[in-house]
């Protein structure tokens, strides 16, 4: 029962941990790495989850804190580690349309930055309101939209710079 | 492109990453079976053989001293082997604390990054210790047991070799962890110690 719901969790909430693999890894290998370890932390937090926070901050939390260890420990070991060979979230179909270069623009700059930076961003885009990027990154609201500002100027010129 | 052009690019990437992303159910039910559901389980574990280890030695070198206790020498051998023992072990038990205090679950990104640092900082702080007493430990555990259970007496020799020997033991000892410090760690004390300074940065405006 708590399995069930718990893949219920996941399917509802899958781009989440999706855009966090991408922006936290370069490789399909690591990605791959990172997905499994995403989700057993929330395989293994669920149990704890008691609704005092919206279930879509308590992903982002644990998935984000995932991802920065993890993009820290293999940056020194880029090596396979996964135990299971295969994709738990299966992406079929090669992106193919006239926004695939504004989205690879948008990684490109998102890859270039800081892991807590990178978190921002990624909250920023998917459209999160400030006192949850707050909540879930720990710092004031006030810090919050200073920082996207900031970002989003360095965002403006690196457009501009690649004439979009 | 302004940012609510980008907003909107981003919400049609991720409609199509909606259609397109498929979730293997039977990977992940075959991944929440397999692993056991333990916070921070490697970590922990790491900590318990730690224990472990102080567990069996500082009894046994406590046993081994009383046997021998006639002999001064190893009775000091003896001492300066439990106070570095318990003092190592005092440190272990201080970093279990500060691992199962973690709650990787709940915390805030900042806030959980900072612990981790705090840990690794002072695992750091360990292995410097560690590299500090372990020629001592060594040398002094080895003369214990060799004497009380074997009845080999290593100490009892002209006290200008034992000093030559030893001094010798210790130098090489020394020698050899200070580079197995440098090449493995120092490094990673780098490391912490620039995204300390990357968090710090994060938090204020």
């Amino acid at each position: 029962m708590e399995r069930e719901q718990f893949i219920g969790i996941i399917q509802e909430n899958k781009n989440l941990i999706y855009k966090i693999c991408r922006t936290y890894c370069s490789g399909p290998e690591l990605r791959k790495d990172l997905e499994q370890e995403i989700i057993m932390n929330l395989w293994n937090s669920f149990e704890k989850f008691d609704g005092r926070v919206k279930i879509s901050t308590w992903m982002y939390r644990v998935a984000l804190n995932t991802a920065i260890s993890f993009y820290r420990r293999e940056k020194k070991h880029q090596e396979k580690k996964t135990s299971i060979d295969t994709n738990i979230l299966v992406y079929p179909a090669e992106y193919d349309s006239e926004h695939e270069a504004h989205i690879k623009i948008l990684y490109r700059f998102i890859d270039r930055q800081n892991q807590l930076d990178k978190a921002l961003i990624l909250l920023y885009l998917d459209n999160i309101k400030y006192s949850e990027i707050a909540s879930i990154l720990g710092i004031s609201e006030t810090n919050v939209a200073t920082k996207i500002s900031r970002i989003k100027n360095k965002l403006r010129e690196q457009i501009t710079s690649e004439k979009i | 492109m302004e940012a609510n052009e980008l907003k909107e690019l981003w919400s049609d990437y991720d409609r199509k990453i909606s259609e397109n992303l498929r979730l293997n159910e039977e990977i992940l039910i075959k991944l929440t079976r397999d692993k056991s559901r333990r916070e921070m389980g490697n970590i922990l574990n790491y900590e318990y053989f730690n224990f472990i280890v102080f567990a069996v030695f500082i009894p046994l070198a406590i046993w081994g001293t009383v046997r021998i206790s006639d002999n001064i020498l190893y009775v000091i051998a003896g001492t300066v082997f439990t106070i570095l023992s318990v003092i190592l072990f005092g440190m272990y038990l201080r970093k279990y604390i500060i691992v199962s205090k973690m709650d990787f679950y709940r915390t805030p990104v900042l806030e959980l990054q900072k612990k981790f640092l705090k840990y690794k900082q002072y695992h750091n702080q360990i292995i410097k210790t560690e590299i500090l007493t372990i020629p001592i430990l060594v040398l002094s555990l080895s003369a214990i047991t060799l004497k009380s259970v074997k009845n080999v007496d290593i100490l009892s020799v002209p006290a200008q070799n034992l000093i030559t020997t030893y001094s010798f033991a210790l130098i090489v000892g020394y020698g050899f962890l200070f580079w197995l410090y440098k090449s493995f760690y120092g490094k990673r004390l780098k490391n912490i110690n620039d995204f300390i300074e990357e968090l710090k940065e994060f938090e204020e405006k």
